[in-house]
């Protein structure tokens, strides 16, 4: 078996998770955005 | 005739437009504008009261009544019967022998597709229960009492469904991979210990009290037919919301392991010749070459791969469910994780139909010709002038069902949030922080729907 054969067949999986990886990263984003507004006394920005 | 029975995704290419991970791009879009659709415009929970409007007494007397009741059990055990006949007397070639087809496809699929859309249909036909009523009844003619049966474990709650669940999974899919000891034998003896064991915890529990919590086909049916238009209350057929009866579903204790079981099974299905497949066979190797023969190997990797993505899927989900702890004023996170379970039900019949939907249609011709007409598979019996066809695989192409399966992820997925949402605003009666708990059930949703879309595209490729 050759795995690196499969490489490119397999890599595919980035372009599905890339989604997944773009809202996580904005609620993150907005939870730590958030919090530091808390922290500083603030209204967070919606 | 090309006929595979245990294929379950038929693995044509299609001629799509655009390459197929753009799809879980477009799904995810769609998602995220749904979310801020309900966030925008749905401000005060609509699924917690089921709406339910009566149908006409006549209907409820005719369809609810002690002789459909007696028909539709009857015809339950027949067919169970039937099933189990042709498997011990019948041909051992799967595809041509009525047990296969009829356990695996006809009730396993059709029971959760049809139940969707119009209520529990299994409920009716159910053979144990049908059986146990009919022990009941007779114990107390007998005994002029009733049985007196043991309390129900409430701590129990549905895991023997969620355990069982996985077992006629892995039954299917990793004892039987490649056929190896997967023929209407084997399948017929392990519908009789099934019964025997269901009628035994059917005697200590009671009927109806396993049927709703222990019993696996009860408890699996019964969710789907949870997002169905029509269910009994008080003796009376009526008409509900669709999808309100699900909120209501997951306050049984192992419920949300159903679910989780439900789509981890699927996945695990579509993905053991796709995007498992180079994991299962490393680590069969890695297994074999401690010394057990190939089969054991395949069946140990299977087995810890299929845990693998029940432990994975279960994770996405409670990851999800510890998200939304993080908004001010969220109940503990056991409320949360049983308040959120029945979110999940829409995304199991989206990966069931994304998944078998092709299967369904292709194996059903199947099953009302030529094994309607010859059950045993022998080829002596004809019995409707149906023995001689086939089944026309043209009848779908690579991109119709392509396209079903990304609409079925799609809607499945979005009524998840639907639902989800409704829920959060239950808990949270400020609707900002309830659409703020929602961003982690929107990663969950996105997370489900990509990757039952790669699971598809490395099927399909």
């Amino acid at each position: 078996m050759l795995p690196l054969a499969h490489a490119g067949h397999y890599a595919l999986w980035v372009f599905y998770a890339l989604p997944v990886f773009v809202v996580v990263g904005a609620i993150a984003r907005s939870a730590i955005l958030t919090r530091r507004a808390e922290r500083d006394g603030k209204t967070p920005e919606s | 005739m090309k006929f595979l029975p245990l294929a379950h995704a038929l693995a044509s290419r299609q001629d799509l437009p655009v390459p197929a991970w753009l799809f879980a791009w477009g799904a995810s879009i769609v998602l995220v504008v749904s979310f801020f659709a309900l966030a925008a415009g749905w401000r005060s929970p609509r699924f917690e009261r089921l709406h339910e409007r009566p149908l006409g007494a006549v209907v409820s007397r005719v369809l609810l009544g002690l002789p459909a009741q007696v028909l539709c059990g009857a015809i339950g055990v027949f067919l169970l019967g039937l099933a189990v006949y042709a498997g011990l007397e019948g041909t051992e070639a799967p595809d041509r022998n009525f047990a296969l087809t009829f356990l695996f496809v006809t009730c396993w699929l059709g029971f959760p597709f049809f139940s969707a859309i119009f209520g529990d249909l299994f409920r009716p036909f159910n053979p144990w229960r049908a059986i146990g009523r009919v022990a009941g009844t007779g114990f107390r003619a007998i005994a002029g009492q009733r049985a007196a049966h043991a309390p129900y474990p409430e701590r129990l709650g549905r895991w023997p469904a969620a355990i069982g669940l996985l077992a006629v999974v892995w039954l299917e899919v990793v004892y039987g991979k490649g056929g190896v000891g997967f023929d209407p034998h084997t399948v017929a003896v392990a519908t009789l210990l099934y019964s025997t064991y269901t009628l035994a915890m059917m005697a200590v529990f009671g009927t109806e009290e396993w049927c709703e919590r222990g019993e696996v086909f009860s408890v699996y049916f019964g969710m789907f037919g949870r997002l169905g238009i029509f269910g009994t209350r008080d003796g009376r057929l009526e008409r509900r919301r669709p999808f309100s009866a699900a909120t209501t579903w997951a306050t049984i204790p192992g419920s949300a392991a159903v679910v989780i079981a439900s789509i981890s099974s699927t996945s695990f299905d579509g993905g053991q010749e796709g995007a498992f497949k180079d994991g299962i066979e490393n680590l069969t190797d890695w297994i074999e070459g401690l010394g057990f023969s190939l089969t054991t190997s395949l069946r140990l990797s299977g087995t810890v791969f299929m845990l693998l993505v029940f432990a994975g899927v279960g994770l996405i989900y409670l990851l999800g469910v510890r998200g939304m702890r993080t908004v001010p004023g969220a109940p503990s996170f056991a409320k949360l994780r049983v308040g959120f379970a029945h979110t999940l039900i829409p995304i199991a019949l989206a990966y069931l139909v994304a998944h078998y939907f092709s299967f369904f249609v292709f194996q059903e011709q199947a099953q009302f010709t030529f094994l309607l007409s010859d059950p045993l598979g022998t080829g002596t019996t004809d019995l409707f002038g149906t023995a001689a066809s086939g089944v026309d695989y043209t009848v779908l192409t690579a991109n119709t069902i392509w396209y079903v399966q990304v609409g079925a992820l799609l809607a499945g997925h979005v009524i998840g949030l639907m639902l989800a949402h409704d829920r959060a605003l239950v808990y949270w009666p400020d609707y900002r922080n309830a659409t703020a708990s929602q961003y982690w059930m929107l990663a969950v949703m996105v997370a489900f729907t990509c990757f039952g879309l790669y699971l598809l595209s490395v099927a399909n490729g």
